[in-house]
């Protein structure tokens, strides 16, 4: 607990840099009205009066660009983390209640383990075409298989509780159990599973950005950082402070935020109370997946 | 022994579905590949002999069942077909791409475990103290940041305001000299972008060998080992073999995820290693060889963790009794 208390400032201060950041991004209708598409401007052109942030290399306002393009990244990150965070409890819970579904969700988690993340993604997205609504799809599919099985580990201890073996004996149905015993159990999993995947998914975002996988019909701040790494010229004069450092720092601050949110990680692993190891201890034994694949999940997804 | 066959037949079979998996992925989604290959090609049709003879030369004009024996029968030979816009075979191409990266980021790999290995320990050894704390603050705000901006803040340092190091490229294109110099022409473009994963790197290296070193710090075997008078060098020894395993498991990890792993730094590098083949192969839209960098990772993944579940089985007692 006390370190809960000790971590409150750093919190708190995460927690108000990233409602800044939504506020912002969300008033990007008011603050830059109009299609950030539209070419106003001459192509790579330096800040003025008319583009605080200068221009790209065919004339779009960056501002415009930038505050468009974050709302994007947030929309994108948090989709795809509240999708896939739905998809991890319902496998995770489903492999241990319904019986028949145990061993194809679980071959199915193996499989999707072995297969490297951004791999499917990069597939998904050169098939079918870059766009907004298939990277969030595309995310929430890859997402889900680390934290299902941290989910599952919970519940297989959850369902041996007193109180879900009387709710059985008093005749409810697997609905029910899973619903009103079990989720409250695995509910603060589910938000640290949040989180960090909001995190994961921003820069995978911005990492399909790079790779030119962007939406062309809708800027990130994935594609722009794509967009600026594709100009030749980026760091040889002054181009990157306008162009690439606003993307750059907007998913850097936005997730170095999440990280400090995200209980357990961050603030507590170095932490020295004795307290920590003995949850840490209770986490090795409840995370009863194999050593590589459990060292993976921690840092990966 | 039962467990090491168990260990054995679930590698081959997830090396099996991982095949399957390959083959049929891209047949399910919607679009077809050709039409991803007429994308690529820049063109905005192609004339329809081309089309069928592109359609010939993948199979896609034989039925799926025929197809996908053909295409196991291929992988047998490792044959991973040919790619699309440079009519190459694939596996020419990642045979040519692979020491580039397995080069720059084994070492990074390698310097990252033996600094974290080192912080790691410094840290261990100084429970409660304030500076160990700072410094682990420190590490965990760098471990935070995303790669790309590490790549950015190594380019403007480094490369452009004190122009010490090139910003991209592998080499120094007609170079010319021997041996030696050719390295050294290597290391010198490789410096930034190793820079950059180390520092990308460190953190999880750093809490993972503090995290297995701390609790048997005051563990009664060391406490023995003091109390006999051994040399603090040799009681070291003896608490390393603890963080032994979680940091050459991680360094494992970090070898077999290395074809994704270093996409981003190699595209900023322009570095031409498999994550910059990786790149070119999106832009030009050529799946055969997405495909092909598909199967060689995943496979570079599975066999790495059954080797490294193995070693742990070997290394660590403890890993044995559970079992």
């Amino acid at each position: 607990m006390r370190t809960t208390v000790r971590a409150g400032g750093m919190v708190v201060a995460a927690a108000a840099v990233l409602a800044c950041i939504v506020v912002v991004v969300l008033a990007a209708g008011i603050l830059a009205p109009g299609d950030p598409r539209a070419i106003t401007g001459l192509p790579v052109h330096s800040p003025d009066a008319a583009h605080p942030l200068g221009t790209n290399e065919v004339g779009q306002d960056l501002l415009a660009v930038w505050l468009h393009g974050g709302r994007t990244s947030l929309l994108v990150g948090s989709l795809a983390a509240l999708l896939s965070t739905a998809m991890s409890a319902s496998v995770g819970m489903l492999s241990v209640t319904w019986r028949p579904a145990r061993i194809p969700l679980l071959a199915l988690t193996e499989v999707f383990l072995a297969i490297p993340g951004l791999m499917i993604l990069v597939l998904i997205l050169v098939i079918t075409g870059p766009g907004t609504g298939r990277l969030i799809l595309a995310l929430a599919l890859v997402g889900w298989p680390a934290f299902a099985r941290i989910i599952r580990a919970q519940t297989l201890i959850a369902v041996r509780r007193d109180h879900v073996q009387a709710a059985r004996a008093l005749g409810a149905t697997d609905v029910r159990i899973a619903w009103t015993c079990l989720l409250p159990e695995i509910a603060p999993l589910l938000f640290t599973k949040f989180l960090l995947t909001v995190r994961w998914a921003m820069l995978m975002e911005a990492a399909l950005g790079l790779m030119g996988l962007g939406d062309p019909g809708r800027p990130s701040w994935g594609s722009m950082l794509g967009g600026a790494f594709s100009y030749p010229l980026l760091f040889l004069g002054d181009a990157w402070r306008w162009w690439a450092l606003p993307p750059a720092l907007g998913i850097a601050v936005t997730t170095v935020a999440l990280s400090a949110l995200t209980p357990g990680r961050a603030t507590r692993a170095m932490a020295d109370t004795p307290a920590m190891s003995e949850k840490r201890e209770q986490r090795r034994q409840t995370v009863r997946a194999r050593l590589p694949f459990a060292v993976r999940d921690e840092y990966s997804r | 022994m039962t467990d090491l066959r168990a260990h054995v037949a679930r590698y081959l079979v997830l090396l099996a579905v991982v095949a399957v998996v390959n083959f049929f992925l891209p047949r399910v989604l919607p679009g077809s590949p050709l039409s991803a290959a007429v994308a690529g090609s820049g063109l905005p049709v192609l004339p329809s002999a081309t089309l069928d003879r592109l359609r010939e030369g993948y199979d896609l004009n034989r039925p799926m069942r025929e197809q996908f024996v053909r295409y196991l029968r291929r992988l047998g030979q490792g044959d991973l077909g040919r790619s699309i816009s440079t009519h190459r075979p694939v596996s020419a191409l990642i045979a040519e791409r692979l020491p580039w990266t397995v080069g720059l980021a084994g070492v990074a790999i390698a310097a990252a475990a033996l600094a974290g290995l080192a912080i790691g320990t410094w840290s261990a050894m100084r429970p409660g103290s304030r500076t160990a704390q700072a410094a682990g603050t420190l590490v965990i705000g760098l471990g935070a940041l995303p790669e790309f901006l590490i790549a950015m803040g190594c380019i403007i340092v480094f490369g452009v305001r004190w122009r010490l190091f090139p910003t991209g490229g592998g080499m120094t294109p007609f170079g010319g000299g021997g041996a030696a110099r050719w390295l050294a022409d290597v290391a010198w473009h490789a410096a930034l972008p190793a820079v950059t994963l180390v520092a990308a790197l460190l953190p999880v290296f750093v809490l993972v060998s503090r995290n297995a070193l701390a609790p048997v710090m005051d563990a009664t075997f060391l406490v023995v080992a003091r109390a006999k008078g051994l040399r603090p060098r040799r009681i070291l020894w003896h608490a390393w073999r603890n963080a032994m395993s979680p940091v050459l498991t991680l360094s494992g990890l970090r070898l077999a995820t290395l074809v994704t792993g270093v996409v981003v730094v190699e595209r900023i590098f322009a570095y031409p290693g498999m994550g910059m083949l990786l790149v070119e192969a999106v832009a030009r839209r050529d799946y055969p060889v997405i495909q092909g960098i598909l199967l060689v990772s995943s496979v570079a993944v599975l066999t790495v963790v059954f080797l490294l579940e193995l070693l742990a089985y070997r290394l660590d007692p403890r890993v044995r009794e559970q079992t």
